[in-house]
């Protein structure tokens, strides 16, 4: 486990920058432009997982590092930990079609989890609606609101490697709040039991899906009374 | 982009304003326990919400509403609801707008909650099982507002 530095071919660094869920300010972008300059950045790669890896010559690293701090963003992880989380643009000033806020949920997890060790490298990611654009059924921990403040988990995906697959629906109808409880509870579940260097499918496959599943007295209290219509009601009452 | 911006509510708003009843014959408008009544308030919620979703609409649809309403209208106004569908196939969601001014109206043609897969031309020959004579003048309708502009055959 690390920082997420790599040597190119050529001999440069290629650093990853990780921001919230993909989503930079105006003043972090402008300052991450400088900041390429300023170290004579080869280029720079927009990730799939939506991170940042600027490619600069190895002696601009701590130069390139405190900058990134800086402005508010961190270098990215690599290794066997959570890495950052891959969420979609699912909040209510952003994409049309989310129906609960997956972005703020992302940024959420990544906060809390990034860099936590674990068997294997442990990828989440969030969506704010079924069409699912960060594919959350490919992470390890996928998470796609199906209303406001509900939340579907799917455990267990696998986007790459020879062996592709889905991950498997662990729990229904969780608040944020409960998503957060239940990720901390099967993270610890995966330390627990998890082989050195297991991908946690694989270890679903060997201890079945039900041992991550949590008890239902862990995060019963945090979920919602059902009132995600409130708003239409409360509209329609009024018109 | 095929976004909400995409979507004419107007057209749609003009068409249900029309099969309304008033308040001259209902005497008091009960918004949303009418199927035109939620139709029209679904429409105005995502025009000033700016969305397209209605959380849990379609559970909301008042299907006991049983009021008559001038056929031609309704038909009227199906087919210009039907040409704000983005046809979004997998990605169909019930609680979209334009579902739930789809089911309300398709209520008050044939008296039942008509499910819907994701595209228009399958949802048409379902309506013609159901009501045929509805149904043909919708799909005649639907295909003759849905002529392409720059097709001038």
């Amino acid at each position: 486990m690390g920082k997420a530095i790599f040597r190119q071919r050529c001999g440069v660094l290629g650093v990853g920058i990780v921001s919230g869920c993909g989503v930079v300010t105006p003043k972090q972008l402008i300052g991450l432009g400088f900041l390429a300059e300023k170290t004579g950045a080869h280029g720079c790669k927009m990730t799939t997982r939506q991170t940042l890896v600027m490619l600069i010559p190895e002696e601009k690293l701590p130069a390139l590092e405190a900058g990134v701090t800086e402005l508010g963003l961190r270098i990215g992880v690599f290794g066997n930990v959570v890495r950052n989380v891959k969420g979609c643009p699912g909040h209510e000033d952003f994409c049309p079609r989310t129906v609960g806020d997956a972005y703020s949920l992302g940024v959420k997890l990544q906060e809390r989890f990034m860099n936590e060790s674990v068997p294997k490298d442990f990828k989440i990611s969030t969506a704010g609606c079924h069409r699912s654009c960060t594919d959350p059924l490919c992470a390890d921990f996928g998470v796609i609101a199906r209303a406001r403040d509900d939340f579907d988990i799917f455990l267990g995906g696998r986007g790459g490697g020879r062996k592709p697959r889905h991950g498997q629906l662990l729990l229904q109808g969780m608040t944020a709040e409960a998503v957060e409880i239940v990720l901390a509870y099967l993270l610890d579940r995966y330390r627990e039991v998890g082989e050195a260097g297991e991908r946690i499918y694989a270890t679903i496959d060997r201890v079945g899906l039900s041992y991550f599943r949590p008890p239902h007295s862990l995060y019963s209290h945090l979920l919602n009374k059902d009132d995600s219509n409130a708003d239409f009601l409360a509209f329609a009452n009024e018109v | 982009m095929s976004d909400r911006s995409e979507i004419n509510f107007n057209g749609i708003k003009a068409k249900i304003e029309d099969v309304c009843l008033t308040e001259s014959e209902c005497e008091q408008c009960s918004k949303i326990k009418c199927l035109l009544g939620f139709a029209k308030v679904g429409i105005r919620y995502a025009l000033e919400k700016n969305t397209y979703n209605i959380p849990q609409g379609e559970k909301l649809v008042p299907l006991s509403d049983a009021k008559l309403y001038s056929q031609h209208e309704v038909v009227e106004a199906l087919a210009e609801t039907l040409l704000q569908c983005k046809n979004c196939r997998d990605n169909h969601e019930e609680d979209c707008v334009i579902n739930i001014t789809r089911l309300c109206l398709e209520a008050i043609l044939t008296g039942e909650p008509m499910p819907y897969h994701g595209n228009i031309l399958i949802h048409l020959v379902d309506l013609s099982k159901i009501n045929p004579e509805a149904g043909v003048q919708v799909t005649a309708l639907y295909r003759q507002k849905n002529i392409p502009k720059n097709n001038t055959a």
